[in-house]
């Protein structure tokens, strides 16, 4: 069963369509066509692309950095859903693959975007360790429990693939936060060394900024790292509303 | 090199975007929303009328049997059903239940084929 | 795309919780509203039977509740979808406030239907039950 369906032999290529445009030469974006050979069994979207740079068109911009989802540089927009390049298996995929930069961005050039935006969100929320009491010798403890209360939250890389893929983000992004920001903004108030949580609730309490999301859960389908910002959207929506009723 | 001012292309998203089923029920139960807030009243208001004459009763009455109200009573209870089950669907996240990541998603297939058994049901039996 | 962090309005909470709270009580209101129009529709429920149903003091009390719920319901949910399409403040104002007035306008007439009987107000024709 598995080696006949999809799988591709090493001799076959693959199709791909990639989202061009470079700001010196294109009045607007297009999508170029390119056929890759599949150079090694598991190869992923990445490897595609560095094959295109290196072989076929060295103008083709992407970031790429530890090209093991680890870094969070290679958020695409992958046939129409958000992922890392990295770790997104060419098998599987239907052809031509659609590559486009994450979806409502600013492009810079090719496959890149201009994420001052979303870390410009990302530092609303004030994503450090606030607390008043006095610095101790060696570290803040937590117990193992309240260490377990960061799981689903620390694993965020911030690679923007949530964010981008928020149609709430789209429409308000000026003003929503955004699944990311949001998660992460969770992950403090949880957070049992944080002494600020009262002020971090002040700062979300607002129509636009937190309540702009509809459970639409294109960020938890999107991510990597299979975490759901859904949830903690809910998480905070909950404490807001335990120190209000 | 050429000096560029111009306004970069924002990347395109809702066109692009691939459908999944939790993003179908979150718009679907915003139609049927805004569908039922122009239908509703209007069947509050009948069912009220009806009940204070006799002479109403039998004009809504015939109206409702007619092409006309049977397609839009079908429509109105069926985006009602939806619009009912995806909104306890919401409600249990609101109180943090069901809210894994395969809970979301098997949560939204149940709302949606069950509406659509629904409507196949009422269409037969209406 | 680029904007300052303009703080926080403190606003969101309400809109959220009424919504919520509206559901609840619609959830429990709205399918016997549509069980007694299908059973209407298909000739289960007679004149007179509607009738007392619908005018008793209890029931007309809990019709005007519905109402209730149903207009904050409504406002919520459509004040949401303004938020998310509407994008200049003046329009949202304007479209916001319009929605106001339409809809405190039909919780008036409403009201007003629920406890009159609006048959009896046109002159249609006597009530069965008298």
């Amino acid at each position: 069963m598995c080696c006949r369906v999809g799988v591709t032999i090493m001799s076959e290529k693959v199709k791909l369509e990639i989202y061009r445009y470079n700001p010196e030469q294109d009045d607007k974006p297009y999508m170029q066509s390119f056929e890759v050979p599949v150079e090694k069994p598991g190869m992923k979207l990445l490897d595609a692309l560095n094959y295109i740079k290196w072989h076929l068109d060295g103008s083709l911009t992407y970031r790429r950095s530890c090209g093991e989802g680890v870094c969070g540089s290679d958020g695409l927009n992958i046939n129409g859903v958000n992922g890392l390049g990295c770790i997104t298996a060419i098998e599987g995929l239907k052809q031509p693959i659609q590559v486009r930069p994450l979806p409502s961005m600013d492009v810079v050039r090719d496959l890149v975007v201009d994420m001052q935006h979303f870390f410009d969100q990302y530092k609303q929320i004030k994503p450090w360790l606030q607390s008043s009491t006095p610095k101790p010798e060696h570290e803040r403890l937590q117990s193992p429990d309240e260490r377990a209360e960061l799981d689903g939250s620390y694993e965020c890389i911030l690679c923007g693939c949530c964010t981008t893929s928020c149609p709430s983000w789209w429409w308000n992004g000026d003003r929503f936060l955004g699944p990311a920001a949001l998660l992460q903004a969770n992950r403090w108030l949880k957070d049992s060394r944080d002494d600020a949580t009262g002020e971090r609730l002040d700062d979300l309490e607002d129509s636009f900024k937190l309540y702009r999301c509809h459970q639409i859960m294109n960020c938890m389908e999107a991510c990597p790292k299979a975490l759901n910002p859904t949830k903690a959207i809910n998480d905070i929506k909950r404490s807001l509303a335990k120190r209000k009723v | 090199m050429k000096m560029n001012n111009k306004q970069p292309p924002l990347s395109p998203h809702l066109p692009i975007y691939k459908w999944r089923l939790t993003m179908f029920a979150s718009i679907a139960h915003r139609m049927s929303g805004v569908f039922l807030v122009l239908t509703m009243p209007m069947a509050f208001w009948l069912l009220l009328s009806m009940s204070h004459g006799k002479i109403m009763y039998a004009y809504g009455l015939s109206w409702l049997q007619s092409s006309t109200g049977t397609v839009l009573l079908w429509l109105m209870c069926v985006a009602l059903f939806y619009h009912l089950i995806n909104g306890i669907r919401f409600l249990l996240l609101d109180i943090g239940k069901t809210d894994s990541r395969e809970a979301m998603k098997l949560s939204a297939k149940i709302v949606v084929f069950s509406t659509i058994i629904f409507a196949l049901v009422l269409a037969v039996k209406i | 795309m680029r904007n300052k962090d303009l703080g926080t309005a403190g606003t969101g909470f309400h809109d959220w919780y009424w919504q919520r709270i509206s559901a609840v009580f619609l959830l429990f209101s709205i399918p016997v509203l549509m069980g007694v129009l299908l059973l209407t529709y298909n000739g289960n429920i007679s004149f007179e039977t509607l009738n007392i149903a619908l005018t008793h003091p209890i029931s007309k009390t809990l019709c005007n509740l519905f109402l209730f719920a149903m207009l904050i319901h409504i406002w919520t949910g459509l004040k949401v979808i303004v938020e998310d399409y509407v994008h200049t403040t003046a329009m949202r104002v304007f479209v916001l406030n319009v929605l106001l007035v339409m809809l405190a306008g039909f919780a008036f007439y409403m009201t007003y239907h629920i406890w009159a009987e609006l048959a009896y107000t046109f002159n249609c024709i006597p009530c069965g039950g008298g």
